[in-house]
């Protein structure tokens, strides 16, 4: 009987996927976007657009779940774990796929062999602000500042990514700089205006308004290239030669997804990034990719941030 | 001066007087009062659930409905806290002590009629000052450090152990155990996990909301399931038993007027919530009371100062939001993220660039207060029925709301457990006598009180003098010296009294 | 009234237990650093210490006085909890609507006063209201039903 069932098992296990390849058409029903983030998170949003357009493009529906908690680790184990089949996919941070495989010795996942890349969505880099009556000019006087007076110069941290942004910075300058961890960007900023920390790395979305206010003076960006938005401000590269930190989003599936699967989904998501109307409505710059640059991307940064994270002396759990 | 503020305010009613705008202000209240009754669901749920929406709807009204949802769940978490000793939303937590008393009294109908009126006040003084005087509180916020913070939290910690006075050493004991279960997480300096026992569900700290579920919510159903209570609460429900008495008026006044003022000052801080504010009301309540035993037992200034303190703070958490734009809790960063995706900046030049945007919203808070008011009277009955549904088929209800309100934080079981979890201890200490809420209140601001004592410092380069040299800071400690002088002097007059009293 | 406070008693042993091990916890296995740059440890061995001596103070008096028994009520704490547990354990893999079910029947054993109509009764209502207010409400990411296997 015992045998039985698993011939039976067998056969219809070999026969499945050749069912499923015959109808062809892929998607035939809702696809499942797991989220790492909260609801309302400006990455929960930046899926929802997202999956609203490559959804009517491929007539289904994507359906987001969020599994927001302990840093993107949840999301990404029950990423990992789902089935194979094209129907559960990713929207994840540099939390997930660099900073976390940095930070834990024994991750749930495997970033690299657990996750299909399917492509890469954004990229954000940072800009380096101080308050606007900072004597440092330019980041060159920052620089001497801090060579001056070693550790006296201090930098906020709203969460680990900005950290290693900046713990780069430090090493790559050979500077010493105290880091003044935050919860968030919001009292981080605070501090800085006020002239309780030095500097720190801010993201675009929320440092462009107040750098336009003038609340807030920036000295470099993190990109390889200078910003539009910021024409004068050098980027960071130009001072300390070879510096560049960008955090990104990236569309990824369990390991063993069909490629089929893979190039579907890729050519979709292109799509909805060139749509001018989805650009409007996102604060994020879209940066579409292939699998493979992805891919790349990925292998690179968890060997920087694991670099980071041992050079700068953080405990990995 | 004047003209300026009657030509804003006019500007104001014109934007929020729209039949759209009015619309959406009735739906946002309506909405948010209904996920303040439904525990572990507030305004960050209906407010993340409407986020397509919001999309496609004009700033102004998008602003008026999420405003809406936000401060109407204020208004409903203190229903379910009286009625059921089941908080809300955690600020309405503190409310439980003496509500909860009140309707077991049979005066549900009154005790929700009052928080009603409280409330409306709060909020009316937090609109107040967020219309005259944005810029000066601004200032005051920009200028708190973390040396001023830490002041602040010690205050609050001093205050926390007076919240119950039967055993001052048991409020203090429960002061740590909260501030222990508020260390459960990553540390933010070292990125080492503290006391996570191996979850990673539990690397960003144990949720407020399944603290405040379990050892209210679990633990008030494991005591009373198998009590028959039917017919005890509550025997008819009449507009009459909901008009309070001429004492219960002269009573409710002046805490009301200190619960606001509480309630305004901590809502401007951005990183303090209506949760911390409506806990330190109802501390300082009790420590100016004339007879500080009736909290716990029905005071019904227990109830009114908590009420329009968070109703206070959550109003003037819109100033730092909008006027310096920083954010002071994350549903207030969603509220800045609808604004950025309709190209408004919220911070110092949004006053002078949007009138409309600014002053119809605020025109549109008090609208919604009045509009909450109104409707919350006449369901104030409703609401005291509850009461009359045998318990035997309440409790389980309740179970499974709560279950359900655990599941949606994190759309993760572990909270489920979690609420199990703190359900066995909220009642083992029901059994043993220990006070809950200053276990909650440690819980908020130990670990508020470690990072910024680690951040002056840091940002000081480890020189302690940082928190006397700061005017602010040093006005704060030096109140909570005075505080701690006034406590034990009177701790041991009512000891010697009592041993007098004994003696003779 | 018994000759001692057995409540405090076991109060007090309880918080010096939990105290004391996360003094110790917090010392062994973090590192506590200068009063400049605190470490991750020393906050919560302060804390720890501090909830030993509090639970120590409430132990000790308790001893040389009489108290209240300690009433503790069995079967409703279990089944309560046990209600929770298994809407905890049904919800991912069933589906909302069996998490639901199991729940009020075990929750409903706590009192134990109610017939098996009225319980099926208010498993039907509650569903209701459960799939109405948070599957249709709120959009909860759960199905209705499932079958697991």
């Amino acid at each position: 009987m015992r045998r039985f069932k698993k011939i039976l098992a067998t056969a219809v296990l070999s026969v499945l996927p050749i069912a499923a390849m015959s109808q062809g058409t892929y998607p035939e029903r809702p696809i499942t976007m797991i989220v790492p983030f909260a609801a309302g998170n400006s990455a929960d949003i930046l899926a929802r657009v997202l999956a609203d357009h490559v959804g009517r493009q491929l007539n289904t529906s994507i359906v987001i779940e969020n599994r927001p908690g302990a840093e993107s680790i949840l999301g990404a184990t029950t990423a990992a774990r789902a089935q194979a089949d094209g129907y559960t996919i990713m929207l994840a941070s540099t939390s997930a796929l660099a900073a976390a495989p940095a930070l834990n010795s024994n991750l749930p996942y495997d970033p690299v062999t657990d996750f299909a890349p399917i492509t890469q969505i954004s990229l954000q880099p940072y800009v380096i602000v101080v308050r606007p009556d900072h004597p440092a000019q330019d980041i060159g006087q920052l620089i001497q500042m801090a060579k001056d007076d070693p550790g006296r110069i201090t930098f906020a941290s709203s969460n680990t990514t900005t950290r290693v942004a900046s713990e780069l910075f430090r090493s790559m300058a050979e500077i010493e700089l105290t880091n003044i961890p935050y919860t968030g960007t919001d009292q981080a900023f605070l501090d800085v205006r006020n002239g309780q920390v030095t500097m720190m790395f801010a993201g675009s979305t929320s440092a462009l308004p107040q750098i336009a206010q003038g609340t807030l003076r920036p000295l470099a960006v993190s990109s390889a290239d200078r910003w539009e938005e910021l024409p004068d401000v050098p980027t960071l590269g130009e001072v300390v030669p070879g510096y560049e930190f960008s955090a990104w989003h990236a569309l990824v599936a369990p390991a063993a997804a069909p490629d089929e699967v893979i190039s579907v989904l890729n050519a979709a998501f292109h799509a909805a990034m060139n749509d001018p109307e989805i650009a409007a409505q996102v604060d994020v710059a879209l940066f579409p990719t292939t699998p493979d640059e992805l891919s790349a991307t990925i292998q690179r940064d968890i060997d920087v941030w694991r670099e980071i994270v041992e050079e700068a002396g953080l405990p990995v759990n | 001066m004047e003209n300026d503020l009657i030509s804003s305010i006019s500007i104001g009613l014109a934007t929020a007087l729209t039949w759209s705008n009015l619309g959406f202000c009735l739906g946002g209240v309506l909405l948010g009062m209904f996920v303040g009754v439904l525990p572990g669901i507030g305004a960050m749920t209906a407010i993340s659930m409407l986020m397509p929406l919001v999309y496609h709807l004009d700033p102004t009204s998008a602003l008026i409905m999420l405003g809406g949802i936000w401060y109407g769940t204020a208004y409903g978490g203190s229903i379910a806290s009286i009625l059921l000793n089941l908080p809300g939303t955690p600020s309405t937590a503190v409310t439980c002590l003496d509500g909860y008393p009140m309707a077991r009294q049979g005066r549900a109908g009154i005790a929700l009629f009052m928080t009603t009126v409280a409330s409306f006040f709060g909020a009316s003084v937090g609109i107040v000052l967020m219309m005259l005087f944005s810029p000066v509180i601004v200032n005051v916020a920009f200028n708190f450090t973390s040396a001023e913070y830490f002041s602040l939290m010690v205050l609050g910690l001093i205050a926390a152990s007076t919240i119950s006075a039967e055993s001052p050493v048991k409020g203090l004991a429960m002061v740590g155990i909260g501030i222990l279960l508020g260390l459960v997480g990553m540390d933010l300096y070292a990125s080492v996990p503290r006391f996570t026992l191996g979850f990673y569900e539990l690397l960003e700290g144990i949720s407020l909301v399944a603290l405040a579920l379990g050892i209210f919510g679990v633990a008030e159903i494991i005591a009373s399931a198998r009590i028959d209570q039917s017919g005890t609460l509550m025997s008819k429900v009449t507009f009459r038993s909901m008009i309070p008495t001429q004492d219960d008026r002269r009573r409710s006044l002046m805490p009301m007027v200190r619960g606001s003022g509480v309630g305004a000052f901590f809502g401007i801080l951005p990183g303090i919530g209506p949760s911390i504010a409506s806990f330190l009301a109802y501390a300082w309540e009790r420590k100016v009371a004339d007879e500080p035993q009736r909290f716990g037992h029905g005071a019904i200034e227990g109830i009114i100062a908590p009420e329009a303190a968070n109703n206070a703070a959550d109003q003037a958490a819109f100033i730092p939001t909008m006027t310096l734009g920083i954010p002071g809790s994350p549903t207030m960063a969603l509220i800045i993220g609808v604004l950025i995706i309709h190209g408004i900046t919220p911070g110092p030049t949004l006053v002078t660039e949007r009138p409309d945007l600014f002053w119809g919203l605020i025109m549109s808070f008090w609208i919604g207060n009045i509009l909450l008011l109104i409707i919350n009277i006449p369901l104030i009955g409703i609401w005291v029925r509850l009461l009359q549904v045998p318990y035997g088929y309440l409790y389980p209800a309740v179970v499974m709301f709560m279950c359900i309100g655990a599941f949606t934080i994190h759309n993760n079981p572990f909270d489920v457990f979690s609420i199990m979890v703190f359900g066995l201890v909220g009642y083992g200490m029901r059994v043993l006598a220990f006070p809950v809420a200053p276990l909650i209140l440690g819980f908020v601001l130990g670990p508020l009180m470690e990072e910024h004592f680690r951040r002056a410092m840091t940002i000081s380069f480890g020189d302690p003098m940082v928190f006397l040299q700061r005017p602010v800071s040093a006005g704060i400690l030096a109140i909570t010296a005075l505080f701690l002088l006034f406590s034990l002097v009177s701790f041991i007059r009512t000891k010697a009294a009592g041993t007098r009293a004994r003696g003779g | 009234m018994q000759n001692r406070d057995f409540q405090d008693i076991a109060g007090g042993a309880i918080l010096l237990m939990i105290g004391g091990y996360a003094a110790l916890h917090s010392l062994a296995e973090l590192s506590t650093g200068t009063v400049g740059r605190m470490g991750p440890g020393m906050f919560p061995t302060i804390i720890g210490v501090f909830i030993a001596v509090m639970g120590l103070l409430i132990m000790v008096p308790a001893f040389f006085r009489s108290g209240q028994p300690i009433s503790f009520d069995l079967r409703s704490t279990a089944m309560i909890l046990l209600s929770i547990l298994v809407f905890g354990l049904m919800i991912r893999p069933f589906g909302l609507v069996p998490a639901v079910i199991a729940q009020t029947v075990v929750a409903s054993l706590a009192d134990g006063k109610r017939s098996w109509r009225e319980i099926a009764m208010l498993c039907l209502l509650l569903c209701t209201l459960a799939t109405l207010i948070f599957k249709l409400g709120f959009g909860l990411q759960v199905p209705i039903a499932n079958w697991p296997w």
